[in-house]
This record gives C-alpha cells, structure tokens and sequence, in this order.
C-alpha cells in the first residue's frame, strides 16, 4: 500500500475511488467500523487517502448515523434470503447471524438479484456442511429451498441455471 | 401574478398500482417506472444476453400508463460513483424511455454502486451520500450530459437520506444541485421525506435547505413516509406523508416554476398496512397542493 505521501500526489482522477470504496466496505462491515474506531490507522493500511479524506471518514464512523447505515445494509441483503429461504434460516438458528457476515464479507454485485443472492447462499452453506462447520441435519432443507429458487432462476437464465440440479 | 402549469399528480410504479388505477385510477394522471424492475440485470459478464425482460411485468405497466404521462426513475446509474458510465444499461434504458415515451428521466445524488477491484458493479447496499466538491462535480456532469444526450429527456436528480453527514465539504448540497442546473441543465427531484429523514438524523437544516435550491430547477417532488429500524428512522416508504413534509410541500412547491409533478412513493409490502383507501386520500391531497401550485404562483425567492 503507497505512503500518504504518496497518494497526495496521485493524478485528480484516482482520488475518489478509494475514499468511496471505503465508505462502502465500511457500511457493509459493523466489525470494521468498530476497528476503525479504535485504530484510525487502519484506514491507511487499506485504502489510498488524503488527509482530508482519512479525516472525513474517521468523522463519519464516529457518528451515530454510522449504525443506520449498517443495520440498513444487512437488512437490504437480508431480505431475499429471509423471503427466499425461510426454512433454512429457522434450521441455521445460532449459526446463521456468523454464516451470513461471512457470506456478505465477498461483493454484492448487480446480477446478485433477488433470487441469485438466496441461492449462491446456499451453496455457500453447502461448502460449510461439508467442511462440518455447520450441521448435516440443514441440508435437505437447504437443498429443497435452493431448488425451487433453482428453478425461478433457470426460467431467466437457462444457460447457467438449468441443469438438472434445477429440476424439481 | 402569473401562473404555473398545474403538476401531475401520480404514484411511483410497483406490482400493487394497479390495484390503485382499478379503484381511484381518475386520481393518477402520471406514473414513474422504474426500469431496472422491469428486467433482470445477469451483470456485465454474463453468459448471452444480459438483460432478460419480465415480459408479464412489462405488459401490465404498458396497460397502467397508457392515457398517462410518464418518466423513469432510474436506480442503477449510480452517477456520482468513481466508475465509468454503464453504456450497457444506459442503451436498455434507452429502449424503454423511447417504448413508454419518457418525458423526463430521474436518477440519484447517491452512490448505488462502489468501485471495487474485484467485482465490476458491486452494490454499496444502499444509497450513500457524496462529497460534494469540484471532483464530484465533473464526474457528474460528463455523465448527466451523456444521459441527457442519450435519452433526448430531461434528467434530474434526487436528494437522498443522508444518515452520516461528510464533513468539510466544498459546498452545499443545494449549491451543487443549482450549479448543475445551470451548468448542464440538470434539474431535482426534491424528495421531500428523503430531506425529512435527513433532518431528523441532524444532518440537515431544511428549511434553510429548501431557501437555497433554485426553485427553476425542481421538476418533481416526491412525498413519502418511513418508520423506525432498530431506533433509526428511514425512508421505509411504509406510510403515507407526514405533516411535516406537507407544510414544506405547501410553502415552497408553488414557487417551483417548473414543476411537473408530485409522486406518492410507497412499498409494495405495505399495500395492505396503507389500503387503496389510504392511498386515494393521498393523491387527493396532492390533488389540492397541485391546484395550488397553479393558480398561486410566487415570484422566485419571495
């Protein structure tokens, strides 16, 4: 990561990119927040800022408002697997609050739709019963849930969604 | 004293409007569609077509527009974020603004997407605030003038709920609207629960606020309610106006010269918490502050 001497003397246009990015994973991440809070510093071994900008973001996690953004984060990307997967969810009980800050730690993309985000959800969760990190006893469930969202989805995109997994 | 033409009264498009036009359709002369529900985005690196069309979703909103006016409302944009303009998206919009006849199209002074090296079109998640400064500024507007020539519409831009204020900015947000007006003619969607939310986050003061915005420049106010999450208030869309908002919306809309339209936004999962009943007493409303708008023009910054 360059120096802050450094990123002062990045060309106009790179500039914005860094202190948006940062805003952004801030927003999607309570725990970074937090160490922010803590350790200023940090935003300067993660992103490329100016003073002003490092100055602007530490101002901006110290505000209460900071919460609302966060809350407001997890709730719009909690959605469509609550709608989606309701069964899974009551399955994972204590698990799902840990399964689901992991899962949201990789990029919400804009093909992640309604229905893409439940069911690339599942597999996550797959991954993680077959490591044992969560129980065995989820699964049918899983499987049957991620079916019907299968489905939906192989009607939109055959192409990647319409092999047999997708069957009912 | 002069007069204005009156504004459109009307809602903002989801699967439970026409269940409104089927009891109080008299009262809707104008919907905003916003087109990014309309398809299914697959993302830039899709296998095949990127858009698929919800051809069931499409006809019933060619049904509910037809005999009224309409413009889109988009979401996908993203303008002020650091990334090159969607040329993809742009063109599908593009296709819809010319199939429905768009007269205006509206977009949103907020960061939808985030520039992230590892996924093109990554989604902040919701809508975040902006510096407003010079830099801010001709990346907007290189791509305002793009849309603008694109769709041969007028683009305007929403104000958002602004939860955690950047501090030492340049200007305003009213400043860096006006000068877009001015400068490319991009005008404002005045979301007037969108300023209420903000200013009851502490972020804001309206009306002071609502002083300084050119008053050429609003082409369209959006009215909508919100309720609490967790101890914060939000812009839910989950109830009708609240005072508040129709006492700024009464002041000020008449002085809005260029005035076009008042939109009720609401969520389609609290059609049932709201009723048709609750709705059509809405529009009627905005119905009197739209007469009002045209027979009590006032001078500009009276």
């Amino acid at each position: 990561m360059s120096s802050p001497i450094a990123a002062r003397r990045r060309p106009f246009r790179v500039m914005r990119e860094q202190f948006q990015r940062a805003f952004s994973d801030l927003t999607a991440s309570s725990e970074l927040v937090k160490q922010v809070r803590k350790h200023p510093d940090l935003l300067d071994e993660r992103y490329d800022l100016t003073d002003l900008e490092r100055r602007r973001l530490i101002a901006i996690v110290n505000q209460q408002g900071m919460e609302c953004n966060c809350i407001l984060y997890r709730a719009n990307r909690l959605g469509p697997i609550v709608t989606n997967l309701p069964d899974s969810c009551n399955a994972l009980q204590k698990d799902l609050r840990s399964l689901l800050s992991e899962y949201w730690a990789r990029p919400f993309q804009i093909s992640d739709n309604f229905w893409v985000e439940a069911y690339n959800f599942c597999d996550f969760v797959k991954g993680k019963i077959k490591t044992g990190i969560v129980s065995t006893t989820v699964l049918d469930t899983l499987e049957r849930e991620q079916a019907v969202v299968g489905q939906l989805l192989a009607q939109i995109y055959p192409e990647k969604y319409g092999g047999e997994d997708n069957k009912l | 004293m002069s007069e204005n033409a009156r504004p459109y009264v009307g809602l903002l498009y989801n699967p439970t409007v026409p269940s409104v036009l089927d009891h109080a359709g008299s009262l809707v002369n104008y919907l905003a569609i916003v087109p990014e529900r309309l398809w299914f985005d697959l993302g830039r690196d899709t296998v095949g077509r990127r858009f698929r069309p919800i051809d069931d979703e499409i006809d019933v909103v060619k049904r509910s527009v037809e005999g009224r006016i309409v413009s889109g409302h988009g979401v996908g944009l993203s303008l002020p974020t650091e990334t090159s303009l969607d040329v993809e998206l742009l063109e599908e919009i593009e296709v819809l603004a010319s199939d429905l006849r768009f007269e205006w199209f509206s977009e949103h002074l907020t960061m939808f997407l985030t520039p992230h090296a590892d996924a093109q079109g990554a989604q902040a998640g919701l809508a975040l605030p902006v510096v407003y400064d010079e830099e801010t500024f001709q990346i907007l507007r290189s791509k305002v003038l793009a849309v603008n020539a694109a769709l041969g519409c007028p683009l305007i831009l929403e104000n958002g709920s602004i939860f955690t204020a950047i501090p030492e900015m340049e200007m305003t947000e009213p400043e860096f609207l006006n000068r877009l007006y001015r400068e490319t003619g991009c005008g404002i969607l005045l979301d007037l629960h969108n300023l209420y939310v903000t200013a009851r986050h502490k972020n804001v003061d309206p009306e002071q606020y609502l002083s300084e915005i050119d008053p050429a420049a609003v082409l369209e106010i959006h009215m909508a309610g919100g309720d609490e999450l967790m101890g914060f208030y939000t812009d839910s869309h989950s109830r009708l106006a609240s005072e508040p908002l129709w006492s700024w919306a009464y002041e000020y809309a008449p002085r809005f010269t260029q005035l076009r339209a008042i939109t009720f936004e609401y969520h389609e999962s609290y059609f049932e918490l709201l009723e048709v009943g609750g709705i059509a007493k809405q529009l009627e409303r905005m119905h009197e502050l739209a007469d009002r708008c045209a027979t009590k023009a006032v001078p500009s910054y009276a």
